[in-house]
């Protein structure tokens, strides 16, 4: 199966077990827990099913292309279940299947991995997903986001894509990955990998990008003071994509860092703070669909 | 007598390092729970894999105890008039209990006469009828150190529970807890064996498990499977060529990764192999809980082992895409070990500056430049004692305490924190340092867990103890002093890791002096608010000098001697374990008695008064007058043999002195009418008991009074 293949494969069967299917959030970041779909709606007594790719990035994960599988940039698809069913497994074990992994003659394994995000608040326990030792998927229940205590608790199941490529078409590298029946993964992205690379580590200017961060949270303060939450929400991202950036240039003190961290963590702590309010105000619709 | 209960309580993927903690806290709550409920027990075995908790509770009664409760009323002569007839307050209490006072008795209670009252027996009910309220309370008494929650259930449990089972013999013990009811349905393999299956007697529960579920419940019996897999390795298939290195800590986590497991031989390419061996291994083990192996020569080999959960790698498909995993970790080792090849110590040493050693203390390089001057200062502390005639390690020791955190900095300890002092061990090398050195900066963080190895070398010791006193004192400045069963930052371990390498040392010193001038350091670079100097320095100490109290109790030794040893104010380690050991032995081949009862006498007369200098010419009779030249001749002697910690010879000085004392008490009168002589002998008597607590406080001691 080729990588466009894997994503239709997942989309049906998510689509499929109740899942609305969005498309990608056009902003950078570092993964799809970002994206308002899972960052906000995971948040309040909402119930809330959806699936979607991702495109994210990493800068200090990058390897100038020469690492197989570590790479500044990779696709994530992302199912958010909330409230987390009973049989959640068996649901993402059914996808594995789905997409032709033999459950049987290989090694599938939950191996304990608990996730934070403490630029955002986040915390979830759960596990990674070992397909005989490839760390295939990320399976997470959220407990926190912004600080605020997560109820009902929602499932996040986050595939890494290229793996399960490399899996399905035994290939030991990204870059070897059929994308389409004429198409390498490698053509789509080898290049702009390597030229990537070299901007995060070497190239970004650092007085821009520490600029840019004081101006980003500021025009947070300002949008969120009109409660333009969503609006708010792509400028954390922001914020947290440009201090990624100033980590990978090391550019940021070890001191520093907690401090800068510390700055996001309360731009997402008050955010998801107005976005809690804001939709009791409207009265959760979403509650209300999922009654009728 | 009494049926086996099973209970199972199935869960998604359990992590191995809360597996101890949850069969532990089962045991104790069931245990707590049946008794509670007067139920009877021959035993509770627990188990766990990685999908679920068992307790299996041996020989458990199927009639619960019956309880007597004794009710009483008025006392007898209250009761009853003077006739013999019951009293308002007789009838009263009668009533109260819904009887006549004809169905009640006479009950004595002890010390305090007959009362009017009335047995009355609860009749035991049957354990089935218990067991599921049991069962229920047990299951949410349970809690973890991590716990969570899931869906929009209340509960919190360190995985989703997905099943119960509970059966009593051969009857399912009902209860419900959030979604679930239990029953008798258990779950195998995930994917080997996905359906349910049904266990109808408790006997069937291990063997069904297994060969119907794919499952091995006892997690020993997967470690012995395991190791018996291995050793057929490298017997029968590698004819003893190679050799898997079994890292406990791995094996245990691998153990419960499993819920059955299968050893598989994968390879790597050659290329990797330049790496050193410390780092290779670990990068072999640490992601991905690989068992490393090595040739004959002790060298890593391009073999590996993976232990699979399943029965068979029936198409080969789970060692080529391990084998793909590992090139690709093995990879990203090599880049982070290039990348710190680029790099040199100055430039770690810097970036030391960047790393918070504790909020409000400063940083990791503070901490290097403080431990320099405190190995400094316990090396001069030394000179007369341990270090004596040794060559200087004065300059190497320097070197040691400025490296010996800067591999906290390179990509490889970020990446593999295990590796802290082995990469810093290797790179030293590598960067042409003396190996004295080199070695240290592994050495000093040992001992890393109880029973690990100590430091070799005296630089390895000093740097280590430096080390450990400098984190604790700081973190009491910081008001983070552990208590009860939290400690976070583990001062406790880092407080036995001092006792042990002082006594490894033999390092005499008092703990107060280096813990004062570390205290100096601190405060002198960073200005806590509120802090007083002294408390902590005190504090410290006695924290750690209850570590040491700690490691005696637990080797079975008698505190009474350590306690008699500390009361004089001794804070010097490795002289209260001479001290220790020079009685212990005393007490064992000798009689402690004859100083035992001496100093019980002399302190019986002295009490609390105050005292005074012994004036020769009041002593009068022969056996004060010789108690007194006794003292005056053995004070000198015993402290030139305190000072050369030859405590041994003090004891015999005293007990030879404990005849004297005797003889003082059964020839003279203490209670002179004359009132000069009576303070000068109470003086004397203050004299023998100072000359006693040079050595020790004899009357803490546990003596058989007989």
């Amino acid at each position: 199966m080729n990588f466009q293949g894997i994503i239709f494969n997942l989309q049906k069967y998510w689509a499929k077990n109740n899942c609305i299917i969005k498309q990608p959030m056009d902003l950078e970041k570092g993964a799809g827990t970002f994206n308002p779909d899972t960052f906000l709606r995971c948040l309040g007594p909402e119930p809330w099913n959806v699936a979607y790719v991702e495109p994210s990035r990493r800068p200090t994960d990058g390897r100038y292309g020469q690492n197989p599988f570590r790479t500044q940039f990779f696709y994530q698809f992302q199912v958010l279940l909330k409230p987390s069913p009973d049989n959640v497994i068996d649901l993402y074990l059914g996808s594995l299947k789905n997409l032709g992994i033999d459950l049987i003659s290989h090694d599938i394994r939950f191996v304990e991995d608990d996730w934070q995000s403490p630029t955002i608040g986040a915390a979830g326990l759960g596990w990674e997903v070992w397909a005989d030792g490839m760390e295939v998927t990320q399976f997470t229940y959220f407990q926190q986001m912004g600080g605020f205590p997560l109820k009902p608790v929602s499932a996040e199941i986050t595939y890494g894509l290229e793996r399960i490529a490399m899996y399905l078409q035994d290939k030991d590298s990204f870059w070897d990955l059929s994308w389409s029946d004429s198409i390498s993964y490698g053509d789509l992205h080898l290049e702009s990998e390597k030229q990537w690379s070299v901007y995060n580590f070497e190239v970004a200017s650092i007085d821009m990008l520490l600029d840019l961060f004081e101006k980003y949270e500021k025009e947070f303060r300002k949008v969120m003071k009109k409660g333009l939450v969503f609006v708010g929400c792509e400028y954390v991202l922001k914020c947290s994509h440009v201090f990624n950036l100033l980590d990978a240039r090391e550019a940021i003190s070890v001191a520093e860092r907690t401090s800068y961290i510390s700055r996001v963590r309360d731009l997402a702590k008050v955010l998801c703070s107005a976005y809690l309010e804001q939709r009791e105000k409207m009265g959760y619709p979403l509650l209300k669909k999922d009654k009728k | 007598m009494g049926k086996d209960l099973l209970f199972e309580i199935g869960t998604e993927e359990l992590p191995p390092s809360c597996m101890e903690e949850g069969v532990t806290g089962l045991r104790k709550v069931l245990e707590n729970k049946l008794s509670e409920s007067r139920l009877e027990f021959k035993d509770i075995l627990t188990y766990v894999s990685p999908r679920r908790f068992v307790a299996i509770v041996k020989g458990l009664g199927e009639i619960q105890k019956s309880k007597e409760e004794i009710v009483t009323g008025p006392p007898k002569g209250i009761a009853f008039d003077k006739n013999g007839g019951p009293t308002k307050a007789a009838e009263g209490f009668a009533r109260s209990l819904n009887l006549k006072v004809s169905d009640l008795e006479e009950i004595e209670i002890k010390g305090k006469g007959l009362y009017l009252g009335k047995r009355i027996t609860e009749e035991g009910k049957k354990a089935k009828d218990l067991l599921g309220d049991i069962l229920k309370d047990t299951l949410l008494s349970m809690s973890f150190s991590k716990q969570m929650t899931w869906s929009d259930y209340d509960i919190k449990f360190v995985r989703p529970i997905r099943w119960i089972l509970a059966l009593y013999d051969n009857e399912i013990i009902r209860f419900n807890i959030i979604n679930l009811t239990s029953g008798n349905v258990t779950f195998g393999h995930r994917t080997l064996s996905p359906g349910a299956i049904i266990i109808k007697n408790t006997g069937d529960y291990f063997k069904f498990l297994k060969s119907k579920g794919a499952v091995i419940v006892d997690s020993a019996k997967r470690r012995e499977l395991i190791l018996k897999q291995i050793s057929k390795l490298e017997e029968k298939l590698w004819k003893g060529k190679y050799k898997v290195v079994l890292n406990e800590n791995l094996l245990k986590d691998v153990v419960n990764l499993v819920e059955i497991p299968n050893t598989i031989t994968g390879n790597f390419p050659r290329g990797f192999l330049y790496m050193p061996k410390e780092l290779l291994i670990e990068a072999i083990q640490y992601h991905q809980k690989y068992f490393a192996v090595l040739n004959k020569s002790g060298n890593v080999s391009t073999k590996f082992i993976i232990v699979q959960n399943g029965i068979k790698d029936t198409t080969g498909g789970v060692k080529k895409g391990n084998e793909r995993v590992l090139k690709a970790r093995l990879k990203d080792a090599t880049f982070f070990y290039e990348e710190d090849k680029k790099h040199d110590f100055n430039h770690w040493t810097e970036k030391l500056k960047e790393v918070i050693f504790f909020s409000g203390l400063g940083s990791m390089y503070d901490k290097a430049v403080r431990l320099k001057k405190l190995s400094i200062y316990l090396i001069d502390l030394l000179h007369g004692s341990g270090l004596k005639g040794r060559q200087d390690i004065s300059p190497d020791l320097v070197s040691a305490s400025l490296l010996c955190k800067c591999d906290l900095v390179t990509s490889m300890v970020v990446e593999f924190p295990a590796l802290q002092g082995i990469v810093g061990r290797q790179y030293a090398k590598e960067k042409g340092e003396k190996s004295a050195v080199a070695d240290s900066i592994f050495e000093h963080y040992l001992p890393r867990f109880a029973g690990d190895i100590l430091p070799s070398t005296d630089i390895g010791l000093i740097l280590s103890i430096a080390d450990r006193i400098d984190t604790i004192t700081g973190m009491f400045i910081a008001g983070k002093i552990p208590s009860g069963s939290a400690d976070p930052f583990a001062l406790r371990r880092k407080a036995s890791g001092v006792v042990l390498s002082i006594l490894k040392g033999k390092y005499d010193f008092e703990l107060a002096g280096l813990i004062g001038y570390n205290i100096k350091l601190y405060l002198e670079s960073f200005n806590p608010k509120d802090t007083d100097g002294s408390k902590i320095a005190s504090e410290v100490r006695d924290f750690i000098v209850a570590r040491f109290r700690f490691l005696l109790e637990k080797k079975g030794k008698r505190l009474d001697i350590l306690d008699a040893i500390l009361e004089p104010g001794c804070g010097s380690i490795m002289d209260i374990d001479l001290r220790y050991t020079a009685i212990e032995e005393f007490i064992i081949n000798r009689d402690i008695k004859k100083i035992y009862f001496p100093v019980i006498r002399c302190r019986n007369i002295i009490g609390k008064k105050e005292f005074g200098e012994v004036k020769e010419k009041l002593l009068v009779e022969e056996y004060e007058k010789k108690l007194f030249s006794s003292i005056e001749s053995k004070k000198s002697k015993i402290k030139d043999l305190v000072v050369k910690k030859d405590f041994t010879s003090v004891l015999i000085e005293l007990d030879k002195l404990g005849t004297v004392v005797d003889q003082f008490f059964d020839k003279v009168l203490v209670m002179d009418k004359d009132e000069k002589i009576k303070t000068n002998r109470i003086n004397l008597i203050k004299k023998a008991v100072d000359l006693y607590m040079t050595m020790a406080d004899f009357s803490r001691l546990i003596v058989d009074k007989r």
